[in-house]
């Protein structure tokens, strides 16, 4: 297990200040904005450090991606990077061709899944804190009695009367909780539309404050759906393993 | 430039092939059979000259049943604590090893690495090449099961060292199988590739469009093969044998093997046929066993078997988010998808006739050699984007495993953790990496040990670390660390939890030649210097600085501890160095806290928040 080589760029303003970025090539110091390939000797270059996933697939920051644009995107950028094409090239065009490859195949990854792109997006603009996962303030009640009735079933046995009297409770609440999660997905969906009517309408360079208000709500989507996503695998698993 | 070849390094067979021209073609041998068993057999010297390999090995099993190793692939990579008693019991050789460590073979008195015994069957796969190719071959890419781990990867690039051969690529079979298949029939659509090899089982969903192929999802099960077939029938030998001779099979190696070997034989000609017969002469004049077997019998004693193959083709089509309707086109691969009955579980999962046009035994190779090609620079056309089979995590308090990088993502690909420390001037930081689908660490399994050393010694918490996890092309994983304050690259010290070290590796490689272990102790002289240099710098430097934070004490058991080492460095005795740079950590842990706290209240003093 070789350590990769290391390469890094000098500092650069953040990646919505609208200023195109400049980086000498590494190889001939020829200075260029080039995305993929130095315009003055061909070599590969490193992506733009400050640029991001949306950028590197020549995406605006919509939320709504073409994945048919998007594959093929994918594609055209992996025959120009892959490790496979830069076999017997120097060292140093293998450590880019392999280190943008691994980002290229990270951002396909994200970009690829709705949820994960607005995660994403979300980071971009707050910086990498993690999401916490958050119970909506509404559910609170249930979600109590849920606790509850798993702690009962967990100490329940199959042949006790009652036991099918719970079950039956839980699935209701499985029931209740897929349908909650279901509204907000459809309420996150909305909130995606809206976004990329404004970012379609944007012109300054920064993102407005109403669209960093509905980055907000749709983290806070983000985080109810995170912990229902675990309430209701609790649930399955109890159903499952007491059977 | 010289040719690159494409090896399919087998459980039970391998092969080598080549591009000839816009064909690839497997490299047959002088008695024209392209499959080389993959059995060495050595003399009781152990004298390499003597140790012989493929056919010839395979006519040793028998008569030197101790010394001749098969399926040396399935111990590839792996610790005792990897392999259950019957793995053990189930081959004649001695397999030895502590815990958390590699295992080795022991044969007479000598131990030999899995990946060294490998390394012999390379060598006659390269001399095949050679030989038929007229000139020195180098390079080459090798396959392994898609579903091998890190350490076996790692193990198998490795034996490809050993043998001299700069392995340019590890491939996963499957995947070197649609290559194969894309090249010459399938050029658009869904493709499963159910290889069922010697020892090893995959099954990998790919999705074939304008020359890509990439992989959507790979799953499998490293010790499902023909292997564990042929096993069933020796059981019924054994069975048999001990009702009716009262001989257990399992207390006489040399019977044993032929028992093994017949009842490959008889599992081949049960795919031919309806009915078998297993023939064994009986040692000690007792005569000839014999005992008919039916295509059915068999069938039902491995029925469980291929009932092992279900659960990762269905994990592999969630994974891929597929139906088995989605499939366009199921391809056989692997000698053990000759038997009908696995045709036909195959196509009861998928609802369609699987392929089996290109010769299952051969078709790995040939992918392997257009994978060669491709990476020669000479097919531009076609190119593989292929994944990790199982995730990456970290062990995190408690022993939890946190995911990095999940199965199935494409490689290359990369995470990035940051990192800190617990304790106020903590200059060392170990990250426990392992991989597997499980929740807790326990549960999956260990890859290495990362120590994160030299970190500037500061309060708990103030170090930022970031590490980048990198899964390259072979599927193996690099690491390497960027402290965010300095920028600087941070050193990272890999322990592997199994397989070689790097340094061990050389060391087997340069064992032939008279001055490895010379060599191995300059070097490691060499770097301690260094490091005993750099520190006497460092310690100068901060006694200069931090003069009024020490008591005369202090001072004076910094001075003595420097002078010592000074000593030691001009007598060049490393184990001397080593002892008194651990002195000198001990005596200046203080001065160095101090003078970070220092510098702590200077730079909030001043306010330069962007420092800290």
């Amino acid at each position: 297990m070789g350590a990769i080589q290391n390469k890094t760029g000098p500092a650069r303003g953040p990646f919505f200040d609208g200023e195109s970025v400049t980086r000498p090539c590494w190889s001939c110091e020829h200075d260029g904005d080039d995305l993929y390939n130095c315009s003055n000797c061909d070599k590969i270059q490193h992506f733009l450090k400050d640029n991001d996933y949306f950028t590197w697939f020549g995406f605006d920051h919509s939320l709504s991606i073409d994945q048919d644009a998007l594959e093929k995107q994918y594609h055209t950028l992996s025959r120009k990077f892959h490790p496979d094409y830069f076999q017997q090239r120097t060292p140093e065009e293998q450590t880019i061709s392999l280190e943008n490859t691994a980002q290229l195949t990270q951002a396909y990854r994200i970009l690829k899944d709705p949820k994960k792109r607005v995660r994403y997006l979300i980071g971009l603009i707050e910086g990498d804190k993690p999401m916490e996962a958050e119970a909506p303030a509404e559910l609170f009640e249930d979600i109590f009695e849920i606790q509850e009735r798993l702690e009962t079933l967990e100490n329940i046995r199959a042949e006790d009367a009652g036991q099918e009297a719970v079950r039956q409770e839980l699935k209701n609440d499985l029931e209740k909780m897929q349908a909650y999660h279901d509204k907000e997905d459809v309420q996150l969906n909305r909130l995606a539309v809206e976004w990329d009517s404004l970012e379609k309408s944007r012109n300054k360079p920064t993102f407005s404050d109403e669209q960093k208000a509905h980055l907000q709500r749709m983290k806070k989507i983000l985080s109810h759906e995170g912990y229902l996503d675990r309430i209701i695998q609790n649930i399955q698993s109890a159903l499952e393993k007491n059977k | 430039m010289s040719q690159v070849v494409g090896i399919d390094l087998g459980t039970t067979n391998s092969l080598v092939a080549y591009m000839d021209g816009a064909t690839p073609r497997v490299i047959q041998g002088e008695s024209g059979r392209s499959m080389v068993p993959s059995i060495v057999a050595f003399d009781q010297d152990g004298n390499p000259d003597h140790t012989l390999v493929g056919d010839l090995a395979k006519g040793k099993l028998i008569a030197e049943t101790g010394r001749t190793i098969y399926s040396v692939k399935r111990f590839m990579g792996k610790g005792r604590e990897d392999l259950e008693e019957a793995d053990i019991k189930q081959v004649p050789f001695k397999l030895v090893g502590g815990e958390k460590e590699a295992l080795r073979i022991q044969i007479d008195q000598r131990l030999y690495s899995p990946p060294e015994i490998s390394a012999i069957i390379l060598r006659a796969l390269k001399q095949r090449a050679e030989t038929h190719l007229g000139s020195e071959v180098t390079q080459a890419v090798i396959t392994v099961p898609a579903y091998f781990n890190d350490s076996q990867r790692q193990a198998t690039k490795d034996a490809g060292r050993l043998a001299g051969l700069d392995v340019i690529r590890i491939l996963n079979e499957p995947t070197a199988a649609s290559l194969a298949y894309g090249l010459q029939k399938t050029k658009q659509g869904i493709i499963a590739v159910y290889d069922l090899g010697g020892g090893t089982f995959d099954i990998s969903i790919l999705k074939i469009k304008g020359g890509i192929f990439e992989v959507l999802s790979t799953n499998g099960d490293t010790r499902l093969g023909g292997d564990d077939f042929d096993q069933r029938i020796v059981e019924r030998i054994r069975e048999d044998l001990l009702k009716q001779y009262q001989i257990d099979l399992f207390e006489l190696p040399a019977l044993r093997q032929e028992a093994r070997l017949v009842a490959e034989q008889v599992k081949c000609a049960l795919s031919e046929q309806s009915t078998a017969e297993i023939v064994l002469s009986l040692p000690n004049k007792k005569g000839i066993y014999r005992r008919e077997i039916s295509r059915k019998e068999f069938e039902a004693s491995v029925q469980d078997l291929v009932d092992r193959s279900t659960g990762p083709c269905l994990q592999a089509l969630a994974d891929a988010n597929l139906k088995p309707e989605d499939v366009t086109e199921v391809v056989l691969v692997g000698g053990s998808t000759r038997m009908p009955f696995i045709k036909q579980a195959v196509e009861n999962l998928f609802h369609k006739t699987p392929h089996s046009e290109l010769d299952p035994d051969e078709v790995v190779a040939l992918g392997a050699a257009i994978q060669a090609n491709i990476l020669s620079g000479d097919i531009s056309d076609l190119l593989l984007l292929d994944v990790t089979p199982l995730s990456l995590g970290l062990e995190t308090m408690g022993g939890v495993v946190s995911k990095l990088i999940p199965r199935n993502s494409t490689i290359p690909t990369s995470g990035k953790e940051m990192f800190s420390t617990f304790v106020d001037g903590q200059k060392n930081v170990s990250i426990h990496v392992v991989q597997g689908e499980r929740e807790l660490v326990e549960d999956c399994r260990s890859l290495a040990k990362f120590n994160l050393t030299g970190i500037d010694p500061m309060p708990a918490g103030m170090p930022r670390i970031e590490v980048t996890f990198l899964i390259d092309a072979d599927g193996i994983l690099n690491v390497k660390a960027k402290d965010l304050r300095s920028g600087r690259a941070q050193s990272v010290e890999v322990t592997p939890t199994y397989g070689l070290s790097d340094a061990e590796t050389e060391a087997m490689i340069s064992a032939s030649m008279e001055h490895a272990k010379e060599d191995m102790e300059k070097r490691q002289r060499i770097e301690v210097q260094n490091e005993a240099e750099t520190v006497i710098r460092h310690t100068e430097k901060a006694l200069k600085q931090g003069k009024d934070l020490v008591d005369a004490n202090e001072q004076r058991s910094i001075t003595t501890a420097l002078a010592e080492l000074k000593e030691a460095l001009s007598r060049e005795n490393p184990a001397a160095i080593r002892e008194k740079l651990n002195r000198i950590d001990e005596v200046t842990q203080s001065l160095a806290e101090k003078l970070m706290s220092r510098s702590v209240k200077e730079a909030l003093q001043n306010k330069r928040l962007d420092n800290i």
